[in-house]
């Protein structure tokens, strides 16, 4: 029987945890939510948050942005070309980075660069006691310290995503027009009549307003209720990215799906 | 030692200040009870019927092998970790009753010196020990800069004020946690392995530090550790905790001259005697396993 009960235990234990993890991230994300006030009566507390969390991630966003959209323009003109269609490729650079990669691509970047740091350094302070000390001088470490870095994630993402996809739409001009011959006219007057501001941009823009709430909540809970010692702190930042990645992914298909079908 | 009222400079305090007083008006003679305490690690019981009593203005030390509970202690009286059984009595507050606002409330008239000092790594010595008043009280930035100063001054640390934590050495910061730990001149102060690590000199620092600040400040000073020489030298009161109670309590020189076996090892540093050296885990004990 032992064959039998062992995998129906497991299965019990991982939705157990599972469960309680959902609880305790709900509960979490309520603190947060409460403790929002804080940052926004003291906004010094919030632009040093948006210096370290956002402006630090630009130059990967910028850089990121511009290689990103150098290869849609090589990749899209070359088969344009083709077909005779390349007037199109305004059109089709802008709809991929406005719609999908702007987005996404920001959320990875913003994962890999921004939350992973975040996780670290909230994850430390609880190892060095740094929070604990915050606690017994009556200052509420949600208050001071997670709230304010998370709403500079929160308002960070869709910035740095609008900023990728901008530079990804000069790159493609930069590659498809500047090197390849295309006209650039027609680049931009296809882009122009073809995207939509609440079809496509706005609805790219929700997506990364979602993605960023998701992953900083992520990343700050991590940090937060990471084991106090350095593996700990090392699971803890690696398991931000893994499960920040897959919920990029997973709820860009859930969003297009809701979005654009 | 006679009975002390805390008489803050602090305006900012002033009603957390006030001891609350008992049924016949007067403030209660202990600061803190703990009464018949008991907490476990998971299936480890660390504590078991713990009882303390600390005096209002007086400085006791909480001594105990390692792994005894005695930083739990703290924990209990800061309100961090909440006892399985028994009552935490602080200023004559049950800490189990108090919500977090009425908590962190009460939290505003202790301070906390950690055993790896907790320095906040950002900021500078200065910002750390003005940290706790630009966080609780309107004072200017010249009020702040002079009562930091005046701490940094009393821990021989003023000319440190714009190193990071990191460039100071071991001693330094632990000065710097002191400093933090006293700046809102609170009731009760206490101190988490204040000597470990530290040379005979920053020891000796340390010690003279404690035992001026509880005077001059008028403050509670409970200091967990389990440097025999400095605890003699500083404490009123010597509690040894052990086996989850409370050993034996009583002036050092009381604790000094014992006769009870488990005191006199852990007070003269025998390997052997009633206190064990190995770590029995709970089941083995139980079934008295080897």
């Amino acid at each position: 029987m032992k064959f039998l009960v062992t995998p129906i235990q497991k299965l019990g234990a991982t939705v157990i945890d599972l469960v309680y993890s959902l609880g305790s991230i709900g509960l979490f994300f309520y603190r947060i939510l409460s403790a929002l006030m804080t940052p926004i009566l003291r906004p010094a507390l919030l632009f040093t948050q948006l210096y370290m969390i956002g402006v630090k991630t630009l130059i990967i966003i910028l850089v990121s942005g511009l290689f990103v959209g150098m290869v849609l323009g090589l990749q899209f003109y070359t088969n344009l070309v083709d077909f005779g269609a390349e007037s199109q490729l305004g059109l089709l650079v802008a709809l991929t980075l406005v719609r999908e990669l702007g987005p996404v691509l920001t959320a990875l970047l913003f994962a890999g660069r921004a939350c992973s740091a975040l996780t670290a350094e909230i994850g430390l302070m609880r190892a060095t006691e740094q929070l604990d000390a915050m606690e017994m001088m009556a200052v509420d470490p949600i208050k001071r310290v997670i709230a304010p870095r998370y709403l500079a994630g929160f308002i960070s993402m869709p910035l740095l995503a609008a900023i990728f996809t901008l530079m990804g739409i000069y790159g493609g001009h930069l590659v498809g027009v500047s090197v390849l011959g295309g006209d650039s006219g027609i680049y931009w007057s296809a882009m122009q009549n073809g995207v939509d501001f609440y079809d496509d941009v706005l609805n790219g823009f929700i997506k990364s307003i979602v993605f960023g709430a998701v992953i900083t909540l992520i990343a700050v809970y991590q940090g937060y209720y990471s084991p106090r010692n350095s593996e700990g702190v090392s699971s803890a930042t690696t398991r931000t990215v893994v499960v920040s990645s897959l919920l990029i992914l997973s709820l860009d298909f859930l969003l297009t799906s809701l979005m654009f079908s | 030692m006679s009975e002390i009222q805390k008489t803050s400079s602090n305006q900012d305090n002033t009603d957390l200040d006030k001891p609350e007083l008992d049924n016949a008006g007067k403030a209660s003679k202990n600061i803190v009870a703990i009464k018949d305490v008991s907490f476990g690690y998971g299936p480890r019981l660390v504590h078991s019927g713990l009882n303390i009593d600390i005096e209002r203005g007086s400085i006791t030390t909480i001594m105990g092998p390692s792994g005894c509970g005695k930083s739990t202690v703290l924990g209990f009286i800061g309100g961090r970790i909440s006892p399985q059984k028994g009552q935490v009595i602080v200023d004559s507050k049950d800490i189990a009753s108090l919500n977090n606002t009425a908590l962190y409330e009460l939290r505003k008239s202790m301070g906390m010196m950690f055993q790896h000092n907790a320095l906040l790594t950002d900021i500078t010595v200065f910002e750390n020990v003005a940290f706790p008043l630009r966080e609780h009280t309107n004072k200017t930035e010249q009020e702040i800069a002079d009562m930091v100063l005046d701490k940094l001054e009393h821990v021989g640390l003023r000319e440190a004020a714009d190193l990071y934590p990191e460039e100071c050495s071991g001693g330094m910061q632990r000065r710097v946690a002191l400093a933090r730990a006293i700046v809102m001149e609170p009731a009760i102060v206490m101190y988490d392995e204040p000597f470990t690590g530290l040379d005979p000199i920053s020891k000796g620092i340390i010690t003279q530090l404690i035992a001026e600040m509880n005077e001059r400040l008028n403050i509670t000073s409970i200091v967990v550790t389990h440097d025999v020489p400095e605890a003699c030298e500083v404490s009123d009161q010597i509690i040894v905790l052990a086996g989850g109670k409370a050993l034996g309590k009583g002036s050092p020189e009381e604790l000094m001259s014992s006769d009870d076996p488990a005191i006199k090892q852990f007070m003269t540093g025998a390997p052997d005697g009633p206190v064990a050296y190995h770590y029995r885990s709970q089941s083995n004990e139980s079934e008295g396993g080897h």
